[in-house]
């Protein structure tokens, strides 16, 4: 009991010590980390499952799976493909690719999409898709993101060639009446089938576990309470001229860094990307969704250090004041994947965000500055 | 004498600013135009595919996948949920086309309002190089 009470009192301490370092005073820059290249993952919720596809698809050379929770089916808020880039719209992210699932294309078109911006060189060719290992879930009672979306996600990754074999796909086997939106744990957060704040919902079935040993193959069983520590870091120095707030990124991301991943370790770690989704940022939760989540639990016994980057709400005022301002906005701090802050290439490589990320796990890995 | 050539040669270079400035906006109110028109296209290529897709569900609906249970209670659920499609469904095309139109007229507008910003600094710049002689008594 004493011992559980000193645990909680230093979790709170880490988060209370973490959420200071978001706040005003920059954070230190991101350092570089014993991380192994090749097992690179990434995984996210909704806006962040949607970007999570995103940036498996466009970086599939480097990125070895994904984990895609009540998210995902690349470019279904592309209107337009051109050769200045591509035309997302806020409505269709809202309407066919979450409420209106019926107003989809067939999956072909989405294939289409994929072959037509690799072949301009946007992103990775989509061979590489297929080598990848990938989980994808939506709960039954998600009232937010249709679970028919999820489904085409999944066809999708079939239709890029990833065999059966390495799709994961949860749907209705989970206990009780099924998740709501949210990433799903054993035991934190609200109850199974709700569709709150903070989007992380008790249905007594460790997702984390699940999306991990899909990726990385079978684990080692996760720590009671992890022993690592949280590194906040500055996110600003990853956009051209600082622009984070016009761009949807908040000035600080996180990192989990286990014992056995810190400098001079003895074996190269993994890295794991986990992608928060709307309204979950640090920016609205604090420190719930980075610590809570159940993913630094696996990676604590794993060796996977864990990025957690984030996002933030953009406003009419964090932009240029031109007449389309205000269809550019993210009032809700979710990741791009409809194309705000008029990113035309939110989705491929060059996309802002995108290649935010993508510089974080250069640095990471020592191949970036 | 010397003050007036000036006057007169700083008052052809205004003219000739001030055309260089009205054939600018032209060119603005040509490429607003344009994306305008290109709007239009693309509002009316997108109201094509709504008419094809609610065709195309419609006519999908009409052939039962497999025979109807006739008036209980999963019948009348089936007609709910069916009905709040087509409500969602309904509600995501008139959001579309409302954006696609917003974004067509505010490309306009951002063209037109660039444009007016800028020739408003050309005209202020022109006014600037223009030594008119001070008012006398």
């Amino acid at each position: 009991m004493i011992a559980r009470s000193v645990r909680r009192r230093a979790a709170a301490l880490l988060l209370a010590s973490a959420c200071a370092a978001g706040g005003a005073q920059a954070a230190a820059p991101l350092g570089r980390f014993p991380v192994d290249p090749q097992q690179v993952s990434v995984s996210g919720i909704s806006s962040g499952a949607f970007m999570a596809n995103q940036l498996h698809v466009a970086h599939s050379a480097d990125i070895m799976g994904a984990g895609i929770v009540a998210g995902g089916l690349y470019g279904c808020a592309v209107d337009k493909l051109s050769d200045q880039g591509v035309m997302g719209l806020a409505s269709l992210a809202t309407g066919p690719c979450m409420s209106a699932p019926g107003l989809l294309k067939p999956v072909d078109t989405y294939a289409r999409l994929v072959s037509d911006l690799a072949a301009k060189g946007w992103i990775d060719p989509p061979s590489n898709v297929a080598q990848a290992r990938v989980y994808l879930f939506t709960g039954k009672a998600d009232a937010v993101v249709n679970p028919k979306t999820v489904e085409l996600a999944t066809s999708l990754y079939r239709a890029l060639g990833v065999p059966a074999a390495q799709v994961t796909f949860r749907d209705q086997d989970l206990p009780g009446a099924g998740a709501g939106h949210s990433w799903v744990t054993k035991a934190f957060g609200n109850a199974c089938s709700a569709n709150a704040s903070p989007y992380i919902n008790r249905c007594d079935y460790d997702q984390a576990g699940d999306v991990l040993q899909t990726i990385y193959g079978t684990l080692r069983p996760p720590a009671a309470s992890p022993g690592g520590r949280i590194v906040p870091f500055d996110q600003k120095e990853f956009v051209a001229g600082g622009a984070t707030a016009a761009n949807g990124l908040w000035d600080t991301g996180y990192l989990y860094v286990p014992k056995a991943c810190e400098a001079g370790a003895a074996q190269p770690c993994r890295l794991a990307i986990v992608l928060h989704g709307c309204l979950q940022s640090a920016e609205t939760l604090g420190g719930e969704f980075y610590t809570r989540i159940g993913v630094n639990e696996w990676a604590d016994t794993n060796g996977i250090v864990v990025l957690y980057p984030q996002a933030h709400a953009v406003s009419v005022s964090d932009l240029p004041p031109t007449p389309l301002a205000p269809m550019n906005i993210n009032p809700n701090g979710c990741w791009n994947w409809w194309g705000y802050s008029s990113d035309t290439q939110f989705l491929t490589k060059q996309g802002v965000q995108i290649s935010a990320i993508w510089s974080m796990v250069q640095r990471l890995t020592g191949r970036g500055n | 004498m010397n003050g007036t050539t000036d006057i007169f040669g700083n008052g052809m270079k205004y003219l000739f600013d001030v055309a260089a400035i009205e054939l600018r906006n032209m060119e603005a109110l040509g490429q607003a135009q344009q994306k305008l028109v290109e709007g239009w296209s693309l509002l009316a290529q997108r109201q094509a595919e709504i008419a094809q897709g609610t065709l195309r569900r419609s006519f999908d609906q009409q052939v039962p996948k497999e025979p109807t249970v006739g008036f209980g209670p999963a019948a009348l659920i089936d007609q709910i949920d069916g009905l709040k499609t087509a409500i969602l469904e309904s509600q995501a095309n008139s959001n579309i086309l409302t954006e696609l139109a917003a974004r067509s007229s505010g490309e306009a507008m951002t063209i037109l309002q660039s444009r007016l910003l800028a020739a408003l600094d050309e005209f202020k710049a022109a006014l600037g190089q223009v030594a008119l002689p001070s008012p006398t008594k």
